[in-house]
């Protein structure tokens, strides 16, 4: 017998599958973390008046409340109602307990299942039950509940407030199968939600915090990246050209395909122009691209871009350019990495711009988190056979410390852009620091930006100090 | 609540609620009880049958989704013993599209004034 799939094509990845048949799972968070929604979801999605969902509600909200909060989602079928889904309140019979046990809570249950031999049954908020009975009753009519359930084959789902302390300790997460945690935590610029796989048996499941939204369609979940292995290598080779004049030749030879290399520079040297000239060379070589923007919308750079003359406005209508836009509101490293990967799931991207890199370290709440997660980035972009630009912000002037964080071991190619003051004069200047498979030009350059976009000139001779403040004359 | 509140014979007309959901219930006794109608409330099917074979209501007011026995059930019960078969049923349920041998079907939520004239409608029916 299957995985009861949650309908939630992301979670059920997370899931390793889905849910076991029979099994105990507990949906546990604080009041607002979405679960009731979660698993009203999981009802809809697998209700059949063959195989019904069960929803039993304890002392919680009134049906006709949950109905009415339902009403928004998209999963929500009005029609289902008593025909699939049934939604039974035990208040009383779990009021009774403190008389009476919850044999009867427990008896009610099983007898329906017997007679309708449900997909899912829901208890919400399975919590309740802790306020009428001793810790050893609970224990017994949970341990009753979970294996006569299980019989049946339905997945048994307890939800309820539980705290982290009490995943740790109750007694209802002992017996469970499963439990699922999902938790919301206010954050600059933006809150987020997230949901956490504790223990699941008899599955392999992905482990750590995944991001999740609630919207209209429900539920949608972006599993960690650093948990996800790409489906497999697409091998890549040759040189991939830039499109800046110049610059493949200072790179001895350009990147290879397959690459990862980081444009440096202060704001206004240039970078967005360099990342958008690598993309409009490959649309002009008829690839197919994706450019990650966190500042500037499509139609802003559609209009940067027809500033120089390039023209990505039709590749992008026919779907030979997709461009992902990320507002502040969505700064979250798996949504961005859920994009990201659905795009080259997709298949035959071959070049990715990620504009920059200073917005995703922005996203990443948790710091530790950074490196693994830029790692593990690169390597799904690598893996489908695509080679990576990614723009990283430095100071406006005068010398970086450190500009990508320690980051660098991440990137094949590293060029950097810079402002030079040179005889009282402020003028731009590229050098490339790092090439992996190549050897490349030492010099510094002068470039402008023209008409035609990033033009490199002149070797700049005969100066020195340009990794400091200002190019000074050399005394020779 | 001008709607009628006693049969054909001038006695004050029973009204049984049969619901799992203990606000409902309240909501609906209020409701009827403001009316002049007599009100037993049962929390689902086993104990609402047990009500109607002991104080044989004028009407029955019935929830679909219900523990121990559910409306479907409860109306198939009723329907099928000829001591109470004739009783008026209402069906008062989340969703009003269930196909159900009920006389009358209402959703909820519901306006008040719909439960009572529904109400009044088959007490007056079935009383004359």
């Amino acid at each position: 017998m299957g995985r009861l799939q949650t309908g939630i094509a992301d979670l059920d990845l997370i899931l390793g599958g889905g849910l076991e048949p029979g099994s105990l799972v507990i949906v546990a968070g604080a009041p607002g973390t979405g679960k009731t929604i979660l698993a009203q979801q999981i009802c809809f999605a697998n209700a059949r008046p063959d195989h019904k969902a069960l929803y039993y509600t304890t002392l919680s909200e009134p049906h006709s409340k949950l109905v009415r909060h339902l009403e928004p989602f998209e999963f929500f079928k009005p029609a289902a109602l008593g025909r699939s889904v049934d939604f039974i309140h035990l208040g009383e019979l779990v009021q009774e307990a403190g008389k009476e046990g919850l044999e009867p809570v427990v008896s009610e249950v099983v007898r329906k299942c017997f007679e309708t031999k449900p997909a899912v049954v829901v208890i919400d908020s399975a919590k309740a039950l802790r306020d009428f009975v001793t810790e050893h009753e609970l224990r017994t009519a949970l341990y009753d509940l979970a294996s006569r359930v299980a019989h049946t084959n339905a997945v048994l789902l307890l939800v309820g407030e539980y705290t982290p302390r009490e995943i740790e300790g109750g007694v209802e997460f002992s017996l469970a199968d499963g439990i699922v945690q999902l938790a919301y935590e206010p954050h600059e610029p933006v809150d987020r939600r997230w949901l956490r796989v504790v223990k699941l048996r008899g599955g392999d499941h992905l482990v750590g915090k995944h991001s999740f939204r609630i919207g209209q369609g429900g539920f949608e979940v972006f599993p960690r990246l650093e948990t996800l292995a790409p489906n497999g290598t697409v091998e890549a080779d040759g040189p991939v050209a830039t499109g800046v004049p110049r610059l493949d030749e200072l790179m001895g030879g350009g990147i290879r395909a397959g690459q990862a290399t980081v444009v440096l520079g202060p704001s206004g040297a240039g970078k967005t122009i360099l990342g958008l000239r690598f993309a409009t060379e490959g649309l002009e070589a008829g690839e197919r691209c994706l450019y990650v923007s966190f500042q500037e919308t499509a139609d802003q750079l559609i209009k940067k871009a027809a500033s120089f003359g390039w023209d990505i406005a039709k590749a992008r209508e026919s779907g030979q350019l997709a461009i992902h836009y990320v507002p502040v509101g969505e700064l979250d490293l798996d949504t961005i990495a859920a994009a990201v990967r659905r795009e080259l799931t997709k298949g035959s991207i071959r070049r990715v711009v990620i504009d920059s890199l200073a917005e995703l370290v922005f996203a990443a709440r948790e710091a530790e988190r950074f490196p693994a997660y830029s790692r593990s980035l690169v390597g799904w972009i690598r893996a489908a056979g695509a080679s990576v630009v990614i723009t990283s912000e430095t100071t406006t002037l005068g010398p970086m410390t450190e500009p990508i964080g320690g980051l660098s071991f991440l990137f094949h190619n590293v060029i950097m852009l810079r402002y030079l003051e040179i005889g009282s004069e402020l003028r731009r200047a590229l050098n490339i620091i790092k090439m992996r498979t190549s050897n490349h030009d030492k010099g510094v350059f002068e470039y402008v930006i023209d008409k035609h976009g990033l033009t490199i000139k002149d070797r700049l001779e005969g100066v020195t100090g340009v990794l400091g403040w200002s190019a000074l004359r050399s005394k020779s | 609540m001008d709607e009628a509140k006693s049969q054909g014979d001038g006695a004050i007309a029973r009204i049984l609620i049969v619901d799992d959901e203990p606000d409902i219930r309240f909501m609906m006794r209020l409701i009827f009880e403001s009316a002049g109608y007599q009100v037993t409330e049962a929390r689902h099917g086993v104990a609402g049958l047990k009500s109607v074979k002991a104080r044989q209501p004028d009407l029955v007011t019935t929830d679909v989704m219900m523990p121990m026995m559910d409306g479907l059930e409860f109306i198939e019960r009723l329907r099928s013993d000829p001591d109470t078969a004739a009783i008026p049923i209402l069906v008062v349920s989340g969703n009003s599209d269930l196909a159900v041998a009920a006389n009358t079907r209402l959703g909820k939520p519901f306006e008040a004034q719909d439960l009572l004239h529904a109400a009044a409608l088959l007490i007056r029916e079935d009383g004359g």
